[in-house]
């Protein structure tokens, strides 16, 4: 993979800006809620401004590791500070970007505790943007802990429905899933006899099968958990449910898609072999997943329920499509992420706006909100109807390429996932149906529409949707560039 | 690229009109009604005039073909792009004339609506898809659009949302139209892997016999079949159209009788190449339609809800359709049959509607009895023009339907199994009789004579309720232009039907008038026309339909030979009943509980362990000395 | 002149040590000046240490080794004393009059382990082991109170002397196995000492001691009532210092060991895991803090002995940065404990509630530091957990890695108990609690270098490297 070093290392700047934004935040008083709210946007803002910037300044023709930043860390154990941008996670990073910026907004009317919340929410995306930026496994790993471990906090303070116990289960799953982590990254780095962590470095050496094997799937089951991978999903709808809206969506739109991006990133890029070996229970269980998700979530009544379990039956496609090995594939499931983490990030923010004024999620409670606030409900119903794969939104290209692929590649598997689709589609409508249309509860007629500035948010969100759902080719063209030599390498 | 050409710039001004229109409606002039009724005007009547422009003027003997890359993955290519051919020009006409009849007839229709501007913005969406779907140049293309008409009609008909049926039916439409569609995306996904293009041109050519084994021609036909049962009705899925009335009744004429249902036909005439490549798939069709056509109709002599007999009759139009090109496919026939019904079903099937939703309008119901004995022949206009549109439905001369009937039949006539043609017969008798029941009932109503009729109940008022304008008298100029208009075409297609065949196919053949059949199909119309007369029409007539002779068949038709019991049966047993319950459980029981199941496990592990710690300080010295002793004991049998 | 350079650390400690047994003669105690004095002579200390750093030489006919490696311990066992006397400021458990034994015995035993990190010699090691030992079994009942301090101070006392006799015996074979008495000299014949029985049953009977300071199962009955049982204090010292002093000695026995010892490592491998494993579990159960942070530094023992048995560079690198990284972060959840618990009382977990509201330093550091001892990054912990699992895997040990792992994320669950009830709990009948200045200023400090050298660990990386170098 060719290297092209950053003139002005905007990377890191990218990086450190929630860092320094968290760091004057210590030093706010907590009162000063106006400060804290504009420092953290600030600061977002920043790393969004720049996010956009290298997503559109990569050269796809260039190729290859673009903004390349490389400094030694710690010399005895080959660490080194390496990051850099390829058309895999340029479209992560402006995604993180895009949804921490709304993010904040969304939580402008937040007033328990708020400088903590911004912290730990800083905390967290520099964690994000740690993972995805990183070529180093150490760091990777340092990262990806980082942004996981705050979730713990966020929920505790600021969660609703059951929340000690969803932030427990939440935080001990994915630290199990770090304990399978760990032995699966040692076991490269050891095995490579290199003495470095960086990743394009050890991508070179060609490792024993069977050690290729055991890493992978110690691998893919370690972040797997994160990405809701079927079995080891439960967490993730408690979660959801718990945690607060901007958290929820951090954590769906952003946070889930770092183990699927992992799993890519490490198990696929480093273990190609094994990669092979366990392709099929990969598409397997991705399989499962999305149907089961989708039948899951027929049954559920709250409304952040059913999203949870959306969201599990879409990362299975995100999982499927990385099982194909194909390009149409990995397109697929990266474009899948990037759209999948908007429309989440767009259900929950419309769904907290309305639990904020309701204090309910039950649909059989809600009813009739397009007639008392229909700006906030054509939001919900975009984000529902992107669900079902409704074209003209970004996510029906991404599940297109995917399914397509994975026919060509495991038939079985991707017409079960294709017939899924139906059920998709009633158990969203469902939802839009019970909540949004009917006669409104009368204890509800008071409340009036979003204010257009928390219709802000929403609306970039929905713009990002529909422009990368006409001009598709804008992002599939720049994670080809990516995906076509990443697959040669292996 | 070609922005310079004209037909190019009127393609795209086409499309992106109501796009535009929908936009701008939806984010900023949702509130103020008549800025969006002119946005959205513009954007249909300008696509209107390029239409008959393009029909006009344009020479389309050799098809005109514009694309461009939309999306380019690796084995996955999507081009953005337009066809213009016979096919699509006049589907490209019918769609334009009558979403802009409909838009204008609206005006008076949907007037003082909280949600006008809405409406408008969903009429635009809907223009948008269906004119992409017609002269789109792919297959996939055609099917986002089509996804997208499925969205529009959505929204449409659920567009009261406060009543409850009215969702409920929205809702209905999607889902059942989306189980069509995966197969219809199914199909496309084989073609893409095993033919490897999705463009109309290629796909309708030879070559596709030659690259593909023919089970697999048979497979992707079935499936894209599959989209088409979706969104034209077919037997067993039609069940979304009858509760679709539950939408405003312009969108009833447009989306459900002329276009959009139309859409699934017209996909047929699309690729008919690739289909007739199949004569599996031929004969599965010309089932299926024959089912639906029987079907539907004897269910429409029995519906009290005016929209709900024009619901029947649309789907089993459309089955007659679908018979006449599956049997031109199978008699190595021409297209043109079926394609010039649905032409003239467009114009006639629509002029019903509307006319019913003059009445609906000015009666506050939806029942035709009711209707008939609160004084419907007095608006005269409509009255008119009703009896003119059933005549053509119908099939009496010199009505569109007429003509357009007697070729599907003649098409029915080559295949050597006659009993198509006798069940085709049977249709078109069914199809008289019921119409002419609604258009007696209307003409000589009989206060008081009806309460004996199942599912009519005097002085009923649903409908959508509210928009009733019960006192107010007249026709509004805005609704009884479109039905002048539409009559007239339904007066005069007939005699376009050369012209037409002309333009479709490049030659027109006079066909040899079979005489047996002419008399049959006559007859068939005329007999049920009297028989309607006899029951509903006559002074002394007892005002109960001959069905009634046997009640057992009767009532199996009012349930609408039980479809909906069996998809609601289905539903309840299979999704909700079987796998949701036993995935939710699992979900509980079997993942969660594992999941806690190991966490308590490791705390009361930590319990168990805890009483190595005791007071006594012998005890521990002791173990302590033990497990020494054990490790000791353990290297030197480890050496 | 140079040996008195060599031997200054020590020497320094014994001056003051001497000043305090007079400092305890006198009737009438001051308490706020003895504070002071011993607050100052710390601080001396840490100077004298610091400037002894680059001393090396051998002392004593052979007995005694000063180098890199020694020095760097004393230097982290000066830190620690004067650490533990920072928040020694309000003894509230201790009678006044026993203030300035307290001191005494806080640094005779500091001398004990500055001797024990540079002895190389069988005997001394012994004698310098046990005169750390005593002078803890001393501090230990120095609490007032209700015989608990008495319970755990028999414990102490029991256990520690049956463990030194094992080690003793231990000592005795290895000497009869090779006939001599100095570390240097035992190298060249570790070859048959292991092949021979006696020798690695000596061995293995040898590191009781130490095990046992190190409170690794099965020597580790004392640490929960003795955690418990001490003065906070107390407590905070024996958790910190003790155990760096402990490691060091290991990791300098281990040293003469590379290259050999492969049965050997068996053991460790089994006295490792089933003590972290126990030690988590155990853990979890706890209500009362210190004791289930002494069970955690049960665990914690079994993952320094991870990086003891690779019997490589890279794995002493490790231990070295985890104990040193280990001193600090316990040392910051003591200090807060201390800070909380003014009256000295042992603390339970449901008493630090609402600590965020009563005080938020002090809840952001206790934070810090349980996250750094169950190894989340960014902190120390995390990185020297990382840098142990490194050096097991590089040797193979793929299991033990798994295990550690897995044991992490037990552990973290306790932790997360704690941040819990701290951070989440309310309960408005508690007071707020008030830090004086220097406190304040020690809080930032600690959560400075928790965090900081948990992203940039070059430095302690390279210094922890040129220390273990100068032990091969």
């Amino acid at each position: 993979m060719t290297e092209h070093a950053a003139s002005f290392p905007i990377l890191t700047c990218m990086l450190l800006s929630p860092v320094v934004g968290l760091l004057i935040l210590l030093f706010i008083k907590e009162e000063c809620h106006c400060c804290i709210r504009a420092v953290s946007l600030v600061a977002a803002g920043i790393s969004l401004g720049l996010a956009i910037y290298t997503f559109v300044a990569y050269d796809k023709s260039l190729g290859g590791l673009q903004f390349v930043e490389k400094y030694e860390w710690v010399k005895t154990f080959g660490i080194s500070y390496f990051v850099g941008v390829e058309g895999l996670n340029a479209p992560m990073l402006l995604l993180t970007g895009i949804v921490i910026f709304t993010g904040v907004l969304t939580m402008w009317e937040l007033t328990l505790r708020v400088k903590e919340f911004f912290i730990f929410m800083l905390a967290l995306v520099t964690g994000v943007f740690g993972v995805f930026m990183t070529y180093d496994m150490f760091f990777f790993f340092l990262f990806y802990e980082i942004a996981v471990v705050p979730m713990y906090i966020l929920i505790l303070i600021w969660g609703s429905t059951r929340k000690e116990y969803a932030a427990m289960k939440l935080t001990l799953y994915l630290m199990a899933g770090s304990g399978l982590i760990i032995p699966g990254i040692l076991m490269l780095y050891s095995a490579s006899g290199l003495n470095t962590f960086n990743m394009v470095a050890l991508h070179g050496v060609h490792f024993s099968p069977w050690i290729q094997k055991v890493a992978f799937i110690l691998l893919f089951f370690g972040f797997g958990v994160l990405a809701a991978l079927w079995p080891f999903h439960t967490w993730s709808p408690v979660g959801h449910v718990a945690a607060p809206t901007a958290v929820s969506m951090l954590h769906a739109g952003v946070l889930m898609k770092l183990g699927s991006f992992a799993i890519l990133r490490v198990a696929m890029f480093l273990c190609p072999e094994g990669f092979q070996y366990w392709a099929q229970l990969m598409s397997l269980l991705a399989t499962a997943g999305i149907v089961y998700g989708v039948f899951v979530g027929l049954a559920q009544t709250d409304l952040k329920y059913v999203i949870g379990y959306s969201s599990v039956s879409h990362m299975g496609i995100v999982i499927l499509g990385l099982s194909t090995g194909t390009v149409d594939g990995l397109n697929g499931s990266v474009f899948q992420m990037f759209a999948h983490g908007i429309m989440t990030a767009l259900f929950f923010s419309s769904v907290g706006y309305i639990y904020d004024r309701t204090h309910t999620r039950d649909i059989h409670q809600l009813g009739g909100f397009s007639k008392i606030m229909p700006v906030a409900s054509a939001f919900f119903i975009t984000a529902a109807l992107c669900g079902a794969g409704v074209p003209g939104m970004a996510s029906f290209w991404a599940e297109l390429l995917v399914f397509i692929a994975s026919v060509k590649v495991y038939p079985v598997q991707g017409m079960l996932a294709i017939a899924a689709l139906v059920v998709g589609a009633l158990f969203a409508l469902r939802v839009v149906q019970s909540t949004f249309f009917n006669t409104p509860n009368p204890k509800f007629v008071h409340f009036e529409d979003v204010s257009p500035f928390l219709a802000l948010p929403r609306m970039m969100l929905i713009a990002t949707l529909l422009f990368f759902g006409f001009f598709p080719q804008t992002m599939v063209g720049l994670i080809k560039s990516a995906v076509v030599p990443f697959l040669q390498g292996m | 690229m070609g922005s310079c050409d004209p037909v190019l710039l009127g393609c795209l001004t086409t499309v992106l009109l109501p796009l535009f229109a929908f936009a701008l409606i939806m984010i900023f002039t949702w509130r103020r009604p008549n800025l969006s009724l002119a946005i959205s005007l513009t954007a249909s009547t300008v696509p209107l005039i390029i239409a008959w422009t393009f029909f006009f003027t344009l020479d389309v003997k050799t098809p005109i073909v514009y694309n461009f890359n939309w999306l380019v993955s690796d084995a996955v290519k999507v081009p953005f792009g337009f066809l213009l051919d016979p096919t699509s020009l006049i589907m490209l006409v019918i769609v334009a004339s009558i979403s802009w009849l409909v838009q204008v007839y609206s005006i008076g229709y949907m007037g003082g609506d909280p949600g006008f501007g809405r409406f408008y913005a969903d009429l635009s969406l809907f223009a948008l898809a269906m004119l992409t779907l017609v002269i789109s140049s792919g297959l996939l293309q055609l099917y986002i659009a089509w996804e997208l008409v499925g969205l529009a009609s959505y929204l449409l008909i659920g567009f009261w949302y406060e009543k409850f049926s009215a969702s409920e039916a929205g809702k209905k439409a999607f889902v059942v139209t989306r189980f069509g569609d995966i197969g219809f995306f199914i199909g496309l996904v084989f073609l893409t892997l095993f033919y490897g293009s999705l463009d109309i041109a290629t796909v309708n050519s030879a070559a596709v016999a030659k690259s593909m084994p023919p089970w697999l021609i048979t497979t992707s036909a079935l499936l894209i079949f599959c989209g088409i049962m979706g969104k034209s009705a077919q037997f067993p899925i039609h069940v979304w159209l009858p509760d679709a009335m539950e939408g405003p009744t312009p969108v009833s004429a447009l989306l459900h009788s002329a276009t959009m249902v139309a859409a699934g036909v017209y996909l047929l005439t699309r690729i008919f190449p690739f289909f007739a490549a199949s004569a599996t798939a031929m004969t599965v069709i010309l089932c299926i339609s024959t089912i639906t056509l029987i079907l539907s109709s004897t269910i429409g002599m029995v519906a009290t809800d005016i929209k709900q007999v024009w619901a029947y009759s649309t789907i089993s139009q459309l089955g007659f359709m679908a018979m006449g090109l599956a049997a031109a496919g199978l008699a190595s026939g021409t297209l043109f049959p079926g394609y010039y019904h649905l032409t003239t079903h467009a114009a006639f099937k629509a002029l019903l509607f509307l006319c019913s939703g003059v009445f609906i309008h000015h009666f506050g119901t939806n029942d035709f009895f009711t209707m008939a004995t609160n004084g419907g022949r007095k608006l005269l206009i409509p009255m008119v023009t009703i009896t003119i549109a059933s005549l053509a439905l119908a099939g009496i001369f010199p009505f569109s339907g007429f003509f357009s009937k007697e070729l599907v039949l003649t098409a029915l006539a080559h295949l050597d199994n006659k009993l198509w043609l006798i069940l085709g017969l049977f249709g078109a008798f069914l199809t008289a009789y019921y119409s002419f029941r609604v258009i007696f009932v209307m003409l000589f109503p009989k206060p008081g004579a009806y309460g004996k009729v199942p599912g009519h109940v005097e002085e009923e008022a649903h409908g959508h309720g509210g928009h009733g304008h019960g006192e107010e008298h007249g026709v509004p100029w805005v609704m009884s232009l479109p039905l002048l208009v539409l009559a007239g075409f339904t007066l005069i297609l007939g005699f376009c039907q050369g012209y037409l065949e002309k333009f479709l196919l490049g030659e027109s053949h006079p066909h040899a008038m079979n005489y047996f059949l002419l008399v049959a199909a006559v007859s068939c119309a005329v007999g049920g026309i009297a028989l309607a007369w006899f029951d509903w029409g006559a002074k002394n007539a007892k005002c109960v339909g001959f069905i009634q002779k046997f009640p057992a068949l009767q009532t199996f038709f009012i349930q609408k030979w039980y479809m909906d019991h069996f998809w609601r049966w289905f539903l309840n047993t299979f999704i909700y009943g079987t796998f949701t319950r036993l995935f939710t459980l699992n979900d509980r029981r079997v993942v969660d509980g594992g999941v806690d199941a190991v966490a308590f496990s490791t705390i009361g592990s930590g319990r168990l362990l805890s009483f190595i710690q005791t007071a006594f300080v012998q005890l521990n010295l002791l173990f302590m000395v033990l497990v020494l002793a054990g490790v000791g004991l353990y290297l030197l049998m480890g050496r | 002149m140079m040996n008195v350079m060599l031997f200054g650390p020590e020497l320094y400690y014994l001056g003051a040590a001497l000043v305090f047994f007079f400092l305890s003669l006198r009737r009438q105690p001051q308490v706020k000046g003895d504070y002071q004095i011993a607050l100052a002579l710390a601080a001396g200390g840490l100077v004298v240490t610091t400037l002894c750093l680059c001393q090396h030489g051998e002392l004593f006919f052979k007995a005694y080794r000063v180098d890199l490696f020694s020095q760097i311990f004393k230097f982290a066992l000066a830190l620690g004393l004067f650490l533990v006397l920072t928040i020694s400021h309000n003894l509230a458990q201790i009678e006044e009059r026993f203030h300035a034994e307290y001191y005494l015995f806080l640094t005779t035993t500091t001398i004990g382990m500055m001797m024990l990190v540079s002895s190389v010699e069988l005997l001394t090691i012994y004698v310098s082991l046990e005169l750390s030992s005593y002078s803890l079994y001393i501090l230990v009942p120095l609490r007032k109170g209700d015989g608990i301090d008495v319970e755990a101070g028999i414990k102490y006392l029991l256990i520690g002397a049956v463990s030194s006799g094992v080690m003793l015996f231990g000592l005795s074979y290895i000497f009869g196995a090779t006939h001599t008495t100095y570390l240097s000299e035992i190298l060249p014949r570790l070859p048959q000492l292991v092949a021979s029985p006696i020798g690695l049953l000596g061995l293995l009977l040898a590191m009781a001691g130490f095990f046992f300071k190190l409170s690794v199962f099965p020597f580790h009955f004392w640490a929960p009532d003795v955690y418990q049982g001490a003065a906070n204090q107390v407590t905070t010292f024996i958790a910190t210092a003790s155990k760096a002093a402990a490691v060091a000695l290991l990791l300098r026995l281990a040293a003469m060991g590379v290259g050999y010892g492969y049965s050997f490592t068996k053991a460790l491998v089994i006295l490792s895991v089933v003590s972290m494993t126990l030690g988590n579990l155990v853990a979890i159960i706890q209500k009362d803090l210190k004791r289930m942070l002494a069970y955690s530094s049960i665990a914690h023992a079994g993952y320094v002995l991870i990086g003891i048995l690779t019997l490589q560079e890279s794995g002493y690198i490790a231990a070295v940065y985890y104990a040193v990284a280990y001193l600090v972060m316990n040392f910051t959840v003591f200090m807060v404990i201390s800070e909380v618990a003014k009256d000295g009382r042992d603390l339970q977990i449901s008493e630090l509630s609402g600590l965020w509201r009563r005080n938020p330093l002090l809840s952001l550091s206790l934070i810090v530091g349980l996250f750094a001892l169950a190894g989340v990054p960014p902190s120390i912990g995390f990185t020297g957990k990382l840098l142990l699992f490194t050096s097991a895997m590089n040797q193979g040990y793929f299991w033990l890695v798994l295990i550690g792992a897995v044991n992490g994320t037990i552990s973290l669950y306790y932790y997360l108990r704690v941040v819990y009830a701290s951070y989440f709990t309310d309960d408005p009948s508690l007071p707020m609690v008030v830090v004086s200045t220097p406190t304040r200023i020690l809080n930032y400090a600690l959560i400075a270098i928790v965090l900081g050298f948990g992203v940039f660990p070059d430095r302690v990386v390279e210094l922890a490297k040129l220390a273990v170098k100068s032990v091969l």
